[in-house]
């Protein structure tokens, strides 16, 4: 032994140093890794109170509360991804809402927005950051699908919604005063000249953009676009601009802005149509067009339950379709 | 020299260990198809981990740590029909709907699942409370008193001589319009009080009447009157008190899940637990 120490003795130092060193980094890299278990052959979770819950187990669970939610969305995905053809307009804003989230995340999270984005992302059913642009690009192929839907069932889907809420296009000339209530020469001066150029049948467009003080709506001749009886206006002005029948011009009406002429540009679906607006506030109104229209369309695709009657069953009720 | 070397080998694999993930045994099945799409129990059971497993692990061990240490009594089921009776008298006719807001089928389903789980849960903190009594003392540090703010320092003195005569904490408060009731109350190091009373109180070893101490921010002058520093002689309100602080319930929660040995074997449950409820994380 000594002998061998005499002979050997600093590679064998050298030897337990490297040991060392590397049982200390073994320790070090995997004192903080989760360790896996296995009961009868099963994955486990976790465990309480010397009770194992398997991932089987763990998927019972978590389904009883998540599953069908969870299952929906897949579908919808599915059905999205199948029905939808992706457009060179579609991936070029799919692509600049992602790099909005990104630098807004970026903001809040600094150098750890990515793994924050990825946690979002995981719950939508995604994998990486990378699939924001994804996550991002099926929703645009969602609006469209819904959109088509719409339009292909306008009859059913729109009627309810368009005695309910009067949708509309709209434009309007602002003259904005400091009392409302009390009009002062220079602001009724102001009234007056917008009266005398659509008197002389200068186009109300034309008007607005000369005249109309809300400089936002001006540069567009006058247009606020499209509205509802749910959009968030005054409560004078909303009476007033829901009151017009389609081309119909309003009286002067005070709010508290000032006065407002309003005019009706459209009542009709197809100008409603041609408004992403429109969809949205429809959508509200009727929350059961999204899955009717997902399961419409899944009809086309080659759709297949695996015989599970039960789950079909389940989403279907889900999603409030009988068939 | 052969054996030295192939353990470093070893060693430097075991170096190389990574995470584990729970997975299913069948996560294969496929649940529906859609054209070329298929939708497996791996995708579903990936997306729900994200979405929520740390709080259906916690409460699933919750589940188990009530079953083991707080069976339902008839008392905890008449505090969680009480609370019902609450909820139905506070959103009456739009009960039902309220409680599908919130994913409950029907109220069968909110008192089994939430009412009667909070009272056994309130059961829970009292019986940590109990059980680990003379630490929590230690921390908590509770003494009863009676504490009469006024407005003048004039107040504070006859207030003072009517409490050295006997006269009871509410009465002499009323008398000179003090801004607290003036009933016998529990302090902890939790109670929200002014500096200065409260440092009175917790220097306090003895029953005593204060001098007028005057308020660190404002200008109030106090009088504090402490009626019992033993919290032994005070087992029942002071537990009251304690298990009614914001950090026992969670002190207790994480108490219970070491006591029952509550360990993650996944990466995914793992990271969820340690974003939304890092003190569950016990390891």
């Amino acid at each position: 032994m000594k002998d061998m120490f005499k002979k050997y003795g600093v590679v064998i130092l050298i030897s337990v140093f490297f040991v060392g060193i590397i049982a200390y980094f073994g320790y070090d890299q995997t004192k903080n890794i989760v360790q896996g278990k296995k009961a009868n052959g099963e994955d486990v979770i976790f465990t309480i109170n010397n009770e194992d819950v398997t991932a089987n187990e763990f998927y019972d669970i978590l389904y009883k509360d998540l599953g069908i939610q969870t299952a929906y969305t897949q579908f919808e995905k599915a059905v999205v991804n199948g029905s939808v053809e992706v457009t060179d307009e579609m991936k070029a804003t799919a692509d600049e809402y992602a790099a909005n989230i990104v630098s807004s995340f970026q903001s809040q999270y600094g150098a750890t927005y990515e793994q924050e984005l990825v946690k979002i992302l995981k719950t939508l059913g995604y994998e990486n950051a990378s699939d924001l642009n994804l996550y991002m690009l099926d929703g645009l192929k969602k609006n469209t699908l819904i959109e088509n839907y719409v339009l292909e069932n306008k009859d059913t889907v729109y009627t309810p919604y368009a005695e309910a809420k009067k949708p509309r296009v709209v434009s309007h000339i602002l003259i904005k005063m400091v009392d409302p209530t009390n009009p002062t020469e220079e602001e009724k001066a102001k009234m007056d000249a917008v009266n005398a150029a659509l008197a002389e049948g200068k186009p109300f467009a034309d008007v607005a953009t000369e005249f109309s003080e809300d400089t936002g709506s001006a540069v567009q001749g006058g247009s606020l676009g499209f509205m509802d009886a749910d959009t968030q206006f005054v409560p004078t002005f909303l009476e007033g601009a829901l009151a017009l029948e389609a081309g119909q011009r309003s009286e002067w009406i005070q709010s508290d802005y000032g006065y407002h002429l309003i005019v009706c540009d459209a009542t009709d679906f197809d100008t409603l149509a041609t408004y992403p607006d429109f969809y949205t506030q429809l959508t509200t109104f009727t929350p059961e067009i999204q899955p009717k229209a997902v399961w419409a369309s899944a009809q086309n695709l080659g759709l297949d339950f695996k015989e599970n009657e039960e789950f079909k069953t389940a989403l279907l009720s889900y999603m409030g379709i009988s068939e | 020299m052969k054996k030295i070397l192939l353990s470093l080998c070893a060693l430097l694999l075991l170096t190389g260990c990574s995470d584990a993930y729970g997975k299913l045994t069948d996560g294969n099945t496929v649940l529906f198809t859609i054209g070329d799409t298929q939708v497996t129990k791996d995708d579903l059971f990936k997306t729900m981990k994200a979405q929520a497993s740390g709080y259906a692990a916690i409460s699933e061990a919750t589940r188990v740590i009530l079953e083991n240490e707080v069976p339902v009594t008839p008392e905890i089921e008449e505090a969680a029909k009480a609370s019902l009776e609450t909820y139905r008298a506070t959103y009456g006719e739009s009960f039902p709907l309220m409680l599908q807001s919130y994913g409950y089928a029907d109220e069968d389903d909110f008192y089994t699942n939430s009412l009667l789980v909070n009272a056994q849960l309130t059961e829970l903190t009292k019986k940590y409370v109990t059980d680990n009594f003379d630490q929590l003392v230690k921390t908590h540090d509770p003494k009863e008193a009676i504490i009469l703010t006024f407005a003048t320092e004039a107040d504070a003195l006859a207030a003072k001589a009517d409490l050295e005569s006997g006269i009871d904490g509410i009465t002499v408060g009323s008398t000179y319009n003090s801004s607290s009731a003036g009933a016998e109350r529990i302090i902890t190091t939790s109670t929200d009080l002014d500096t200065n009373v409260k440092s009175f109180i917790q220097n306090a070893t003895e029953n005593t009447i204060s001098d007028v101490i005057v308020g660190s921010e404002n200008e109030t002058y106090s009088i504090v009157q402490i009626t019992e520093v033993d919290p032994n002689n005070l087992k029942d309100e002071i537990t009251t008190v304690l298990a009614n602080l914001d950090t026992t319930a969670s002190e207790s929660d994480v108490f219970y899940f070491k006591k029952y040995g509550f360990k993650i074997y996944d990466k995914d449950l793992f990271d969820n637990i340690q974003t939304n409820y890092p003190s569950y994380i016990l390891d």
